[in-house]
């Protein structure tokens, strides 16, 4: 499994990733929900065949029939509602260096970039070229009141949905994440966790994104964007600087427990890896422990998703089903030794299946 | 009775309560719908014509740079404003 670039900023930043997605369609093909699998695959291989020619570096990730599906979406390298069985069909998902296609996710096209920290701005310009590229060959429908047209209403105009990876251990340990749901909708913006919803496995991930794509443009709508993360950056610190005076050494208990107790565990639940994610992100910002520490607990946290444990797991042999605690444990002191193939721990498992 | 897409067969009806057209047709179908829909929801029923996203893109950048110059200037950190500068003469817009 590819661990996503943005991983390097656990412990460094709070806002670790930014993402520019362009929704784009042609005319004559139907949205998903409204396509026929025959015609949807078709579809997909024609935007293969298509993309390749413009660009050969860019390489099938996945599509319907990947088995490797749950560990893109715990890996967030693909979005969770590829997962719905209440929304089946063909898709397609290319990409190469940070950008990529996905074909037949609601729109015909949807052409994303991904960068590191808070940088929007690239990701846009990134995805904006490779649109431009796609425009030559595509025909690409746009109308004159509406702008960009788009499966949802509700991505018309720009087509453009933003958004910021944020990382806020010290406000979800100091239990003032609750009311962002509520606060965000009255700004005209939204925060949820990653995979959904807003859990405490999430490690205190979350993503930040605007509602409004048409009557702004897309400069209006990432500064709009960038101020909104600007608050929640400063409340972090504050919350941190909160947990400090307020906990003192017992803060720097749980920092150290969680930087001892991820080498050694021989049980670990997802919501313990979560909670150990948060506390190693807020020590390596107060310099008590390195940032490397912080990265590599949220490193095993993405490749021991349940889903994508379970799969594993279960491929290699029956009596793990059930034990994905003690496989999540191996896996995450694996990584803090810094062993090559982490996915290796699991016995049975040839280094080979996870290259 | 319920609009119909002359292209895909949706209705209006399905359309909104699935929150997902079936075809680009759809948008001239359910063209007065769709404008009320979007007023109330995104406030506008218009498009803000620009300059397309690798151009509002450049353009953010290049703003960025250019309020940081300002501030380096203004702290007479030359190292620092002559960095920005270089950096401004590289870009392409």
């Amino acid at each position: 499994m590819n661990v996503p670039e943005w991983v390097d900023g656990v412990g460094v930043e709070s806002v670790l990733g930014s993402r520019a997605r362009l929704a784009r369609n042609l005319s004559g093909v139907p949205f998903r929900g409204a396509i026929s699998p025959q015609e949807g695959r078709r579809f997909c291989e024609r935007v293969l065949d298509t993309l390749r020619g413009l660009h050969p570096a860019f390489a099938p990730l996945a599509d319907e029939t990947s088995e490797e599906l749950p560990d893109l979406v715990e890996a967030l390298r693909l979005p969770r509602n590829l997962l719905d069985p209440q929304d089946p069909g063909p898709w397609l998902a290319l990409e190469d260096s940070g950008r990529g296609v996905l074909a037949l996710d609601g729109d015909h096209l949807r052409i994303w970039a991904r960068t590191r920290g808070q940088s929007l701005p690239e990701a846009l310009e990134m995805a904006g070229s490779l649109e431009v590229l796609v425009r030559e060959v595509m025909p690409l429908v746009r109308d004159p009141q509406f702008g960009w047209i788009t499966a949802s209403p509700m991505d018309a105009g720009t087509g453009l949905r933003a958004s910021l990876l944020l990382h806020l251990p010290a406000l979800c340990i100091a239990g003032r994440t609750t009311g962002f749901p509520e606060a965000m909708d009255a700004m005209g913006h939204s925060i949820a966790g990653p995979w959904g919803g807003n859990s405490e496995d999430d490690a205190g991930l979350f993503v930040l994104t605007h509602r409004r794509t048409l009557g702004l443009s897309e400069a209006d709508i990432l500064e709009g964007l960038e101020r909104v993360a600007s608050i929640f950056v400063r409340e972090e610190e504050n919350a941190r600087q909160g947990l400090l005076q307020e906990w003192g050494s017992e803060l720097e208990d749980a920092v150290a427990r969680s930087a001892s107790l991820l080498g050694s565990a021989h049980l670990l639940s997802r919501r313990e890896l979560s909670a150990r994610v948060r506390w190693l992100s807020i020590g390596a910002r107060l310099g008590w422990v390195p940032a490397s520490q912080a990265r590599d607990a949220m490193e095993a946290h993405l490749r021991t998703g349940d889903r994508g444990l379970a799969r594993t797991a279960g491929s290699v042999a029956g009596e793990l089903e059930g034990n994905l605690d003690e496989w999540r444990a191996r896996i995450t002191a694996s990584i803090v030794r810094g062993d090559e193939d982490p996915g290796a721990s699991i016995p049975g498992r040839s280094p080979r299946e996870d290259a | 009775m319920s609009r119909i897409c002359p292209d895909c067969g949706r209705s209006w009806e399905d359309a909104r309560s699935k929150g997902r057209l079936g075809c680009t047709g759809c948008w001239n179908a359910f063209r007065s719908e769709l404008s009320a829909l979007l007023a109330e929801n995104q406030g506008a029923d218009r498009h803000v014509t620009g300059n397309g996203p690798v151009d509002q893109a450049r353009g953010l950048r290049r703003h960025r740079l250019e309020s940081r110059l300002q501030v380096a200037l203004a702290r007479e950190d030359y190292t620092e404003a002559g960095r920005l500068r270089d950096l401004l003469r590289e870009d392409p817009t």
